[in-house]
């Protein structure tokens, strides 16, 4: 979570749980307490563990209010980490069990580099610390001032109408029948020409080839939009080809995609959903809320009726139902990619089938996740 | 002002949706519902779907002004409660959604009355963004902008509460 502001609030956050939570660039202001994280108590943490970075309070009595200490339970609860955070007027920062002050804030202004809570590991074990700790050192190339860099989901909300160009108004059917490669091929070479949106109207576009993106193109879907690939292009576990690729080796441009999905119908075992080849200079390219989702969905055909789970199977290769094998690789960021920033992307590998009234579970292959190859630059995750 | 929860949750359940409680999951029903800059009175919850997305006018965010008397468990539901204290979907289960560009007002409800922005507990490929809460900054205010009790890996990005 982050970029989140809490002004005059009793309580900023009211952390009920988590396994693991991250929070980046908050700013509480004028709060009673900014973070409560004493739920369950001493014996029963709910809080798995909390991660806060690069964020202000200011005229807040207590920052930070806990439960944990050596001898609270689970052992690892209640775990925290501050990193960067900046404090005005917060006589208190953390408070531990027993009303004790573990870390003293400032009526003026003052700078925890980092500081924590929690178990540290050690090769006879772990053991439980609470104090400062040496902050990680921060790569220059990742930071916007002192803090990290942030790009959020771009919405285009300056751009006139006459600006979008929409897949349908091309002839794209987004039916998930037709083959629309052609088409969205034809758009997506064109629309950088004139420095258009591409914008994919609700739907699935099937596409039997590889979808190449040019640099500089900007696309953005519709309550997720999805490209599905399909055929015997995409079969050859052998040898693998991208659905969605984005630049070629050693292209460098800017590109922004947001909420859309790639997917594969039946069997794609040479299917890298998306590849990224692009470099970047100046601000990174994004892709914010693009998934990829392999199975588990109606026109999928890797559904329960395909790809049923047979708990009583022992699964060897040979046993392997080859209609299932929905995927290659998820994405693969190559060598020559740089400069990308990847915001909510899931890449999934459906266990269960979304589309099935009670949710029963599949089994579907996919053979790999993420592959990040590229060192030329930066990707943030 | 006219009450508008009535026009908004048929809105959002038009069109044989997925709705909490009597729907798992589904894929073939997405659906955008736009809110055009305004102020629209809110009496009840807005009972959020699967697979929805709200989304306001990014250059004149729409005001839902929770009306003094309002019930219901958030302005905007995520995930409805139903009869037995059950969610309506499961929490690790809610995936492909988002909220985007609101001004959510509970100051209308009494502060002594618990009051809830959005209830909103969820999972992957989910998201808020650009969402303003205003609340009662009175002694002993039981209002809260935003409620995730369970779920998975939602994303927030730039939403205040003032």
């Amino acid at each position: 979570m982050r970029n989140l502001s809490f002004y005059n609030a009793v309580t900023a956050i009211n952390q009920l749980w988590s396994w693991g939570w991250t929070y980046q660039s908050i700013t509480i202001q004028n709060c009673s307490v900014g973070l409560d994280l004493t739920s369950g108590g001493h014996d029963a943490q709910a809080i798995g563990s909390v991660t806060i970075v690069d964020s202000y309070f200011k005229d807040t009595p207590l920052a930070f209010n806990t439960s944990h200490d050596a001898s609270s339970s689970p052992a690892a609860g209640g775990s925290l980490i501050l990193e960067n955070i900046k404090v005005e007027n917060v006589p208190i920062i953390v408070k531990r069990p027993g009303g004790v002050t573990a870390l003293q804030g400032s009526t003026g202004v003052l700078t925890v580099p980092a500081w924590g809570q929690g178990h540290s590991y050690a090769p006879n074990g772990p053991k439980d610390f609470q104090g400062p700790i040496n902050p990680p050192t921060r790569p220059a190339s990742l930071l916007s001032g002192n803090a990290y860099y942030q790009r959020s989901k771009p919405q285009y909300a300056d751009l006139a109408v006459s600006q979008v160009i929409s897949a349908r108004s091309k002839g794209a059917r987004g039916d998930g029948i037709a083959d629309d490669t052609a088409i969205l091929q034809q758009l997506l070479l064109s629309a950088v020409k004139t420095k258009s949106l591409v914008f994919f109207d609700a739907g699935t576009y099937k596409v039997t080839n590889t979808l190449y993106v040019p640099p500089g193109s900007r696309i953005v879907g519709e309550s997720y939009s999805v490209i599905l690939s399909s055929g015997n292009h995409f079969e050859d576990l052998t040898a693998p080809k991208p659905v969605v690729k984005v630049g070629h080796a050693g292209e460098k441009g800017i590109v922004e995609w947001s909420d859309m999905i790639v997917s594969t119908q039946g069997p794609q075992a040479g299917a890298i959903l998306i590849e990224w080849n692009l470099a970047s200079t100046g601000a990174p390219s994004g892709m914010w809320d693009v998934h990829t989702r392999i199975g588990g969905f109606a026109g999928s055909e890797l559904q329960v009726a395909q790809c049923p789970t047979t708990p009583k199977t022992h699964i060897t290769p040979a046993a392997v139902n080859k209609l299932c094998i929905g995927a290659y690789m998820s994405m693969y960021v190559s060598r020559s990619a740089a400069n990308l920033y990847l915001e909510n992307v899931w890449l999934w590998s459906a266990d269960h089938d979304l589309d099935d009234p009670t949710s029963t579970q599949i089994t579907v292959y996919s053979g790999r996740g993420l592959l990040i190859d590229g060192s030329a630059g930066k990707i943030w995750l | 002002m006219t009450d508008d929860t009535a026009a908004i949750n048929l809105a959002i359940s038009s069109g044989n949706r997925c709705a909490p409680g009597k729907c798992e999951s589904s894929t073939i029903t997405p659906a955008v519902v736009y809110f055009p800059a305004g102020n629209y009175s809110i009496s009840s919850s807005i009972i959020d779907y699967y697979y929805t997305q709200i989304i306001g006018n990014p250059n004149d965010l729409p005001i839902l002004r929770a009306t003094a008397g309002f019930t219901g468990f958030g302005v905007i539901d995520g995930n409805q409660y139903q009869a037995g204290g059950v969610l309506g979907f499961g929490s690790t289960n809610v995936f492909f959604r988002q909220i985007r560009n609101l001004i959510i007002d509970l100051t209308a409800i009494p502060a002594s009355k618990s009051a809830t922005g959005i209830h909103w507990p969820t999972s992957q490929a989910t998201s808020l963004q650009n969402i303003i809460f205003y609340m009662s900054d009175a002694l002993g205010t039981q209002h809260q902008g935003l409620f995730v009790e369970s779920g998975k890996s939602p994303i927030l990005n730039k939403t205040e509460t003032a």
